[in-house]
């Protein structure tokens, strides 16, 4: 009779990483019994964590959409500063000079507009209005002064550019300049703190429903460690390894993880951004942000399924440092 | 591979499994293939005399036959020494012998058998090498040739 268990035994002698891998597949069937076996509990935690998950690609998308619309408004704001009849092109290019220079106002551009070219640009505008056509066939070159078109990365800063044209030294050769406290400056300035203030909370809460799945998972663990415990015990006793024991619970913890990414992606993908082009009529920028995601999908689907397991896992770790102790190591 | 197997006065068995189980569970630990454990445990099963029980659960058996149960998961990965602490201590007479007869079986076979109790009966029938400890100290220590390894 001994020879015969032996000879199963001896059958051992070889690959060790076989065994691991044969471990490693017990471990996960293991995991995966103890997902089905506790399913309310299971449910819950698969639906808190698909919630953090969800709203963690909402706040993505609506970061996206929020900055671009911002910067398509923000692009279309800039300050013309005129300048008189007289003035020479050199005099023009030395207020440029000065205003592109000067680091402080975070210049992103500085477009001359020349008298001809402004007034090709009123023409081409009122093609279609022969009475104002005519009207301008009366008037001369002088009538529409060289200008510079300013931009800058932060709107603030064009109070600070009409600061400078309207110093005492310019007050010769500059004419006037469209700026004004204007409503739109203003909306626009609005908008973008109403973006920040949405991506702050977008993120906060993300931050909660993550540290909620945190805490709901581990106390599924928790509870999962409790009601097996004297069949740890007897695990232990028997020679199972640590990881043997605990790998189970974290297969399970990853499962809710994965679970959640795909229902979480399924939901932005399929209702979201399903519905999100709906609203492209009010806000134009909805659009391109749409085809950006899609287009990403291929990278936004695994991240999510792996943002989840890593946040089961780091769940699962910490019920199992709390609550599962060994008495031995091995 | 482990060397040292155990048994319990409380049997130690996983509630929720067959006595197949329980005892392939002592395999599946250390990553033996299906077709090993099906190999070896049917075997280990007749040696413990538990023939026709292997889809049973714990509460279907016996306190006899679920000791045997836990000797049959101790000795199934051939360990040098089996330490036996009091297996017959929640065990009938006649169940208790049972399982002494069983701990024989397996001595004969040439794993060495360490075996603690109170049970003062099987002491004395068993003719076997004594070690009494009283008070945490080795207080007698007989040696007895016949039958001993």
């Amino acid at each position: 009779m001994i020879h015969l268990l032996k000879r199963g035994l001896n059958s051992m002698k070889g690959s060790n990483f076989k065994r691991k891998l044969i471990n490693a597949r017990r471990v996960f069937v293991i995991g995966s019994h103890s997902f089905i076996r506790n399913a309310w509990l299971s449910v819950a935690a698969t639906v808190v964590m698909g919630i953090t998950l969800a709203c963690i690609l909402l706040t993505l998308f609506a970061n996206y959409t929020l900055t671009s619309t911002v910067k398509s408004f923000t692009d279309n704001i800039d300050v013309s500063i005129y300048f008189n009849a007289n003035v020479s092109k050199e005099q023009i290019d030395e207020v440029s000079s000065e205003i592109r220079n000067d680091t402080s106002l975070g210049v992103k551009e500085v477009t001359y507009v020349s008298k001809e070219e402004a007034r090709a640009t009123y023409e081409a505008s009122i093609k279609d209005s022969i009475k104002e056509l005519q009207s301008l066939s009366q008037t001369n070159d002088d009538t529409f002064p060289a200008s510079i078109k300013v931009k800058t990365y932060d709107t603030a800063k064009l109070q600070n550019v009409v600061e400078i044209t309207r110093a005492k030294k310019y007050s010769k050769i500059v004419y006037k300049d469209s700026y004004k406290d204007d409503a739109k400056r203003v909306a626009v300035d609005r908008l973008g703190n109403i973006a920040k203030f949405l991506r702050n909370a977008g993120f906060i809460a993300s931050i909660l429903f993550g540290a909620i799945s945190i805490l709901v998972i581990l106390n599924t663990i928790r509870m999962a460690i409790f009601n097996r415990k004297d069949e740890i015990e007897i695990m232990q006793l028997i020679g199972a390894s640590k990881w043997y024991i605990r790998g189970p619970f974290l297969v399970e913890a990853s499962i809710y993880g994965a679970i959640a990414g795909i229902f979480a992606s399924a939901f932005f993908y399929l209702l979201v951004l399903g519905q999100a082009p709906k609203l492209g009529s009010y806000v134009e920028e909805i659009r391109p942000s749409v085809e950006k995601f899609q287009s990403l999908i291929w990278m936004i689907v695994p991240a999510t399924l792996i943002i989840g397991i890593l946040i089961g896992s780091f769940s699962a770790y910490l019920a199992i440092r709390k609550h599962l102790r060994f008495s031995h190591s091995k | 591979m482990r060397k040292i197997g155990t048994i319990y006065q409380d049997f130690k068995l996983l509630p929720n499994r067959t006595v197949f189980e329980n005892i392939a569970f002592a395999l599946e630990i250390v990553g033996m293939t299906s077709k090993e454990i099906n190999f070896t445990v049917p075997r280990v099963i007749d040696l413990v005399g538990l023939n026709g029980k292997e889809k049973n659960f714990p509460k279907e058996l016996s306190g006899g036959e679920q000791q045997r149960v836990a000797i049959a998961r101790a000795v199934v990965r051939q360990p040098k020494i089996l330490i036996a602490d009091e297996p017959t201590g929640n065990l009938d007479p006649k169940h208790a012998w049972d399982v002494v007869a069983v701990l024989e079986k397996i001595n004969q076979h040439g794993t060495t058998v360490l075996m603690t109790t109170h049970n003062q009966d099987i002491v004395k029938k068993l003719k076997r090498r004594v070690i009494t400890i009283d008070g945490g100290r080795i207080s007698n220590d007989t040696s007895v040739k016949a039958g001993a390894k």
